[in-house]
């Protein structure tokens, strides 16, 4: 309850501030939310199957948005052109298995 | 599993995670919103700077012409008899050169993309119009016999370009939008019926059913307007008469 409440404060405060990106950054912001939705559903997941756990959940998110968005950010430093679209392929398809996984409990199928 | 933490830290902190998680969701979402808007607005702005220096284009335009015609009335006036043979060769020269409107029989072809083309997408450049074709009409009306022959209200004179820009045609720098009208003067029978027998026609009747594009042959009277563009020769120079070795290329011309 407390972390959905959480979430819809965050919202609102992203769509009430609507912060400027500066535009050097804003092309790492969509590799963040990509790593971050991955830690959310793998939580969910994991919630789920009994096995979730805070700590994890909490590093895993700011590792994995930090890691993602420093990476893809040094990959275009260092000429590794769309180093993003791993990082989408990479959370994409571990978004799409934690998915599943949460769909086979939730509909048994 | 055992190791399931739940301590008060524990929870804050993952509902701290959880404000991060949708401030930065919702301020990618926005971001997103915002950019495309960005892309928008200089678009149009773009547009409108290309519609301001065309109608300043058109305005210069018509003072040039306008000066061209008090220029030659100017001329005729005098009563140099000298002057006025000039003007005489003049005047003929500069219909030959495309540079007065001239009038008779005509054949129009009326070329136009296909309306499955679609606004924007340049993905769909094989069902538009495109400067080759209009090119292949052009020179099929000048090998039928065509005296003067003008695309879109623009006149086709010795140094006129037909290309492509993006998506449009540009002819005397001039954009072109379809439907494309090319029409040329001469014997109109004759030219109709060597455009129906050529390739180039051939080939657009095919196109016509493959890609829908446009293509109506037909013939009536008309104006063609006069080139409206300047006519600088920075470079270019009369040659001394005689006969010269033809193509021989300038000799300090370097290459590459």
């Amino acid at each position: 309850m407390l972390i959905l409440v959480s979430l819809a404060v965050g919202i609102g405060l992203g769509i009430v501030l609507s912060p400027a990106v500066p535009p050097p950054v804003a092309p790492y912001l969509p590799m963040a939310v990509m790593a971050a939705l991955d830690s959310v559903f793998g939580g969910l997941r994991a919630r789920m199957e009994r096995t979730f756990d805070e700590r994890i959940f909490v590093v895993s998110f700011l590792s994995n948005s930090t890691l993602a968005a420093l990476l893809v950010w040094a990959g275009d430093r260092l000429g590794v052109n769309d180093l993003s679209i791993a990082v989408v392929v990479a959370f994409g398809v571990r978004i799409f298995q934690n998915l599943a996984a949460i769909r086979r409990m939730v509909f048994r199928a | 599993m055992a190791g399931v933490r739940s301590s008060r830290t524990g929870r804050s902190a993952t509902a701290a995670v959880a404000l991060v998680l949708g401030f930065i969701v919702a301020t990618a979402w926005t971001q997103e919103g915002r950019r495309h808007r960005t892309v928008e607005g200089r678009r149009a702005e773009l547009a409108a700077l290309v519609a301001a220096r065309q109608s300043r284009l058109d305005g210069l335009e018509r003072d040039f012409a306008r000066l061209r015609v008090d220029l030659s009335a100017l001329t005729s006036r005098s009563a140099d008899a000298g002057l006025l043979a000039l003007q005489g060769e003049v005047d003929r020269l500069r219909a030959a050169a495309g540079l007065v409107p001239v009038h008779g029989p005509a054949v129009v072809v009326e070329l136009a993309d296909s309306p499955l083309a679609r606004r924007g997408d340049p993905g769909s450049l094989d069902f538009r119009i495109q400067d080759v074709d209009l090119q292949a009409v052009v020179n099929e009306l000048w090998a039928a016999g065509a005296e003067a022959v003008a695309v879109g209200g623009e006149r086709i004179i010795s140094t006129t370009a037909i290309r492509s820009a993006g998506g449009a045609v540009l002819v005397n720098y001039r954009v072109l939008t379809s439907p494309y009208r090319v029409a040329a003067i001469g014997d109109e029978s004759a030219i109709r019926r060597a455009l129906e027998a050529s390739a180039t026609a051939r080939r657009f009747r095919r196109w016509g059913q493959v890609y829908r594009l446009g293509f109506r042959i037909d013939e009536r009277s008309m104006t063609l307007p006069a080139f409206r563009g300047g006519l600088g020769f920075r470079y270019a120079r009369p040659a001394p008469p005689g006969p010269g070795p033809r193509g021989t290329p300038a000799p300090d011309r370097k290459e590459g």
